[in-house]
């Protein structure tokens, strides 16, 4: 990108540079630092350390292949990210009086639309119903409880869904998914008219005990959301793929990158085997990504993966689509970085955060608020998340440039560096044998594991500062107040179970879910097309999530809940 | 206890249980300072019971993520107290807010260590564990 003449000057003028710190510091040594992510990293870049790259496949312009510094053309001059704060507790009613909170806020969508970030409770997540006694004492507490098309009812009601994106943030995807086309069609609504995003999470939910489904039969699962969403929901978006609970588990910036890349991967390649065209579900495959504290290291990280995706999915997939190269990502800031000791500092902390996933070009983003060490989100709090976004949005000035940073050469350097380092963790799951072999080996896990580990001992030895932890602490001057959903969620929910039980035709329920035992054997013979809809007949016939959750787990293997592997 | 003198401990987390870097992070710590660590993914508390009895812990640590602790920590309490285990110090660690601390420790809770609990008030207390 550089002529000899300029690169001469850089030689020439890095011996002076060099010289000047000999002479000012002694000689001492200021170049052994590293990212977050172990590269190490120089005090100072010149046009020396990129002159390998190429301007047109290596850093291009906004809006053209391989979209590094931007899906689009004009991005945020155009249409700025969506804010997409996760919220979600108690009953459905409850977290209604949240979501029009947050609405009567301003949260925004593209265009003036909107988009609800929703989650659920942990036995919606894995398909326990209220009434079972494993739900007692999770139920609606860090999530709504919502496992019927009726709580769908309670919540969305008046709600236009054609019109509007339902993000529903649950583990067991078909049964959740199922209930809310049921609620749609009781709207007069068909599936191919809703938007919004299913996580389709079926192996995935590292940072929990439990990881749902095996890895096999999980993405046999995961495959069979893709081919109904693909043909009967073009609007929707199928799949996340975790980045953020990738980081919340341990994986740096790198590692967070290339798995999260590895398990779109395995994914589209067992999309591709159950013959769909990869330019038909590309574009609902999205990721959630975590921005943390390496500020500049997360920014390069971010430019890499759009980059690695779109190669991806040009090179390896044949895609012709823009949408399907582009990379659609939901920001979601750190939270294994938050402290529990002076919580207001997170304010801070989450700012800088999501300043980070702007400058990164992220396509919608949820802040952490600052009160996530001590329970879920208040509503002042969750406001005041919302509020960061608003005010980069609109006072900051940083919508009116696409890809600032771009040209910088410490970040076009450090970008083309976490590129080739997540090309090579990539190799190393390949050289293992694919994703799903990694995964089930524990190789994923155990990497994610060490991170943790190493971290924390790092805070611990104080080599890692946090401040208001390890670093200018002080005594806690108030107890901060957390968040508690009404104590009466659980016995009403757990009673509109057990009357939406109750007032069914059981003997209907009861033949949807033997049809649906019998799509899921079809399923697990390699057989594709058959459990979505057999899910949309058990919720039609008014099986609870719980129930069409424990019917696939007739066919398909639950786990590794307990084989879980300690850090080293 | 193990042959260096040092207690065994047994870390649990109901599998409806969301985030367990904490507790993770918890039982790499005490690894590190020398400890036994045993690590359970409980449906039941008469699982933990159980696993302290034949694991033969000198403490249960028991981690929670999502508030559960008021539905799992009495009832572990009882089982615990008819079981015969007097003697094994119990322990909560995860999102804890002060204001519960002093519920759980009327249950009978030794300590709470959440968010950003200091490692070597954690070392120290196990320290004096184990010594029957």
């Amino acid at each position: 990108m550089f002529d000899e003449k300029t690169l001469e000057q850089c030689r020439r003028l890095m011996e002076l540079h060099q010289n000047a710190i000999n002479e000012r510091y002694q000689g001492k040594d200021f170049s052994s630092t590293t990212g977050s992510s172990g590269i190490p990293i120089k005090p100072v870049y010149t046009p020396l350390d990129v002159q390998d790259l190429d301007f047109e496949s290596d850093i291009g312009v906004p809006g053209s292949y391989p979209y590094m510094r931007s899906n689009y053309p004009l991005h945020y001059q155009f249409q700025p990210w969506i804010n997409q704060p996760v919220h979600g507790y108690g009953l459905p009613e409850h977290t209604r009086e949240r979501m029009d909170k947050l609405a009567g806020a301003g949260m925004e969508g593209y265009f003036g639309g909107r988009a609800y970030n929703i989650v659920c409770d942990v036995p919606t997540h894995f398909g326990v119903d209220p009434d079972e006694p494993d739900a007692q004492g999770y139920i609606g507490k860090d999530g709504v409880s919502c496992p019927t098309d009726e709580d769908f009812g309670r919540m969305l009601d008046g709600i236009d869904l054609t019109k509007t994106n339902i993000v529903i943030i649950n583990g067991d995807t078909l049964p959740y998914l199922a209930h809310f086309i049921v609620y749609a069609e009781s709207q007069g609504l068909t599936p191919d008219q809703l938007r919004g995003n299913t996580m389709n999470w079926q192996f995935g939910a590292w940072y929990a005990p439990n990881h749902l489904w095996e890895s096999a039969g999980g993405l046999k699962l995961a495959t069979d959301v893709i081919y109904f969403c693909s043909k009967e929901m073009p609007k929707w978006n199928h799949t996340n793929i975790q980045g953020h609970g990738m980081s919340e588990t341990g994986a740096d910036a790198v590692h967070q990158m290339a798995y999260g890349i590895a398990t779109a991967r395995a994914i589209a390649d067992s999309c591709v085997a159950a013959g769909l065209d990869p330019d038909s579900f590309m574009p609902g495959i999205g990721f959630q990504i975590a921005q943390c504290n390496d500020f500049f290291e997360y920014i390069c990280m971010f430019r890499a993966w759009r980059k690695l995706w779109a190669t991806t999915a040009r090179e390896r997939y044949g895609c012709k689509r823009a949408s399907s190269m582009q990379l659609r990502t939901h920001t979601h800031t750190s939270c294994f970085e938050l402290t529990k000791q002076q919580p207001l500092v997170n304010l801070v902390r989450s700012a800088f955060h999501a300043l980070g996933a702007a400058l990164s070009g992220t396509t919608a983003m949820e802040v952490a608020a600052y009160d996530e060490p001590i329970g879920i989100p208040t509503e002042e709090s969750a406001i005041l998340a919302l509020r960061i976004q608003q005010v980069m949005r609109h006072e900051m000035g940083i919508t009116k440039v696409g890809d600032p940073l771009a040209g910088s050469y410490y970040v076009e350097w450090l970008t083309h560096r976490m590129e080739e380092e997540a090309k090579k963790v990539l190799k190393e799951i390949d050289d293992a044998g694919g994703f799903v072999k990694a995964h089930k080996s524990g190789m994923l896990m155990s990497t994610m594991r060490k991170h943790a580990a190493e971290w924390r001992r790092a805070v611990d030895s104080g080599e890692e500062v946090v401040v208001g932890w390890n670093k200018y602490a002080v005594p806690a001057k108030e107890v901060i107040k957390p968040f508690r959903a009404d104590p009466d969620v659980a016995r009403v929910a757990i009673e509109r179970i057990k009357e939406y039980k109750a007032k069914r035709d059981q003997a209907k329920t009861d033949a949807a879910l033997n049809a649906l035992v019998a799509a899921a054997e079809r399923l697990d013979k390699g057989e594709h097309g058959h459990v979505m809809p057999a899910c949309v007949g058990a919720a039609r016939a008014k099986a609870t999530t719980g129930e069409i959750s424990k019917t696939l787990r007739k066919v398909f293997k639950w786990g590794p809940a307990y084989s879980v592997s300690l850090p080293h | 206890m193990k042959s260096n003198g040092k207690a065994k401990v047994l870390l649990v987390k109901h599998w409806m249980e969301c985030h367990d870097r904490g507790v993770k992070s918890v039982a790499a710590i005490l690894r590190d300072a020398g400890f036994e660590v045993v690590y359970v993914v409980y449906m039941s508390p008469e699982e933990i019971v159980s696993a302290a009895v034949q694991e033969d812990v000198d403490v249960v640590g028991m981690s929670f993520s999502t508030g559960a602790y008021d539905a799992h920590v009495p009832e572990v309490m009882r089982l615990m107290k008819e079981k015969g285990l007097h003697d094994v110090m119990v322990l909560v660690g995860g999102l804890i807010p002060d204001e519960d601390i002093g519920w759980l420790k009327e249950q009978g809770i030794r300590e709470v260590f959440g968010a950003g609990a200091d490692t070597n008030q954690l070392i120290e207390l196990m320290e004096t564990a184990g010594r029957k």
